[in-house]
């Protein structure tokens, strides 16, 4: 199977559906099949984390945090409201925002400005053939959005920045940074191929 | 560059799916969304496509981190899914059908569903507190009952009411963090429309969303109890629509 058929059948929901059932299980109290969907989410959850808080001990700590929620909360899970890879990362990502809000972590945001954005590059170490494939894309899709879209969008997202910092760390108008990552994320959804 | 010819709403479906959006601006396009299914099938695939850059973040987690988690989740509770009835089916129903009035009041029935939960043990909802003793004769009260309702902003909370019906025990969980500026605040709304803070009104929260046991007393037919999200520090009256409201039986 070719990278981009694999990427297909994802979109498709291949693999994700199976995620989704195996949630289903985690919530019965299925201790195997928690194991594998930490196997699926630890990776992403602490990938997204580490964008967000940088601290590599911090992301640690909000990582098993999130993971022992998916744990807790898995009856909680709505497959009609979207996939269960995407209920886990919502949750990844509020809590990784919680933690870089607190006031010990205040100090390092105006720090973390310079590099929050585009680069997702940086803190590669080994990865698995799936995630590289998910990196080329977005970071291929990325390259067609304008320069705005496309720093509001990670920023916001990798940043954790509400759109109000961003929109004051960009200098821009808050609307015009609404409408900005509105449209930038609606071009990566076509570029990436979501379905939903 | 093309102008919008009215404010629009839709508009935030971008910076909600990326959770860039905060306070009541999120909770105003939350209850929009409730009523605008094209909305919520737009923030869908938005919130799917900022899963890509998850995943095209994904990093190898540290190596002791699996071990950790599962031998954490071995020793952890599960929630229950939605909350539901679990026993004495008949004073669950009249609960649920009182409370379906003040939801339609609120005007946001979607953003805030309200359900009967007896799942909840006594034990759990009982920790050290310095209100324990009080807390303790509502939660042992004969002919208590006990309410639940979800937040329209995720978590939900439990009420014990007392057989007198003068008193109650509210326990929040799985609320969502609150960046720093901003608490959860509970409150005895009055009928007349008279708002009476709770003790010093905020909600002591733990890490995972659980406050502690909180005790209301004092109350009067007609009462309810709300939560509001309100600046640090608390308000002297709700300046926020509230993310959960619960009437009280009489």
């Amino acid at each position: 199977m070719s990278a981009s058929d694999k990427l297909r059948s994802r979109a498709a929901g291949g693999p994700e559906r199976d995620l989704d059932s195996l949630l289903g299980l985690v919530a019965r109290g299925d201790k195997e099949a928690f194991e594998t969907v930490y196997d699926r989410m630890a990776g992403p959850a602490y990938g997204l984390i580490r964008k967000v808080v940088r601290d590599p001990a911090q992301s640690e700590e909000v990582a098993q945090e999130v993971l022992l929620e998916v744990w807790r909360s898995a009856a909680r899970f709505d497959p009609a409201k979207g996939t269960a890879m995407t209920w886990a990362m919502m949750i990844a990502h509020r809590r990784a925002v919680d933690r870089v809000r607190s006031v010990a972590a205040e100090a390092q945001r105006e720090q973390r400005t310079a590099t929050a954005g585009v680069d997702i590059s940086a803190d590669e170490v080994a990865e698995t053939v799936e995630a590289a494939m998910d990196r080329e894309q977005v970071r291929r899709c990325l390259q067609g959005l304008s320069d705005i879209q496309r720093e509001s969008v990670t920023l916001a997202y990798y940043g954790g920045y509400s759109y109000r910092e961003v929109a004051r760390l960009l200098n821009v108008a808050l609307g015009t940074i609404k409408t900005r990552i509105r449209d930038g994320l609606t071009r990566m959804r076509n570029c990436l191929g979501v379905v939903s | 560059m093309r102008l919008p010819t009215r404010p629009d709403k839709h508009a935030l479906a971008g910076v909600y799916a990326l959770d860039a959006v905060t306070g009541r601006e999120r909770e105003r396009f939350m209850r929009h969304l409730a009523s605008c299914p094209e909305c919520e099938q737009e923030v869908r695939g938005l919130q799917e496509t900022a899963t890509r850059f998850a995943l095209a973040a994904s990093t190898p987690p540290p190596r002791g981190l699996r071990d950790r988690v599962l031998a954490e989740a071995a020793s952890t509770r599960q929630l229950p899914a939605v909350p539901e009835m679990r026993q004495q089916p008949q004073r669950g129903t009249t609960v649920t059908r009182r409370l379906a009035i003040p939801l339609a009041v609120v005007g946001s029935a979607a953003a805030i569903v309200l359900g009967v939960l007896l799942g909840i043990s006594r034990s759990e909802l009982g920790s050290e507190t310095a209100q324990q003793r009080s807390i303790d004769a509502v939660l042992d009260a004969p002919g208590d009952r006990i309410i639940s309702a979800r937040t329209s902003l995720g978590g939900s909370a439990s009420v014990v009411v007392a057989g007198s019906l003068h008193e109650l025990v509210f326990t929040g969980r799985g609320l969502r963090g609150l960046p720093d500026a901003e608490v959860y605040q509970l409150w005895v709304l009055g009928p007349a429309g008279t708002a009476t803070a709770i003790s010093d009104g905020l909600l002591a929260r733990a890490p995972n969303g659980t406050t502690t046991p909180t005790l209301a007393s004092g109350l009067a037919v007609g009462d309810r109890i709300g939560v509001t999200v309100e600046p640090a520090g608390g308000t002297a009256k709700p300046t926020t629509t509230p993310i959960l409201l619960i009437s009280l039986p009489s």
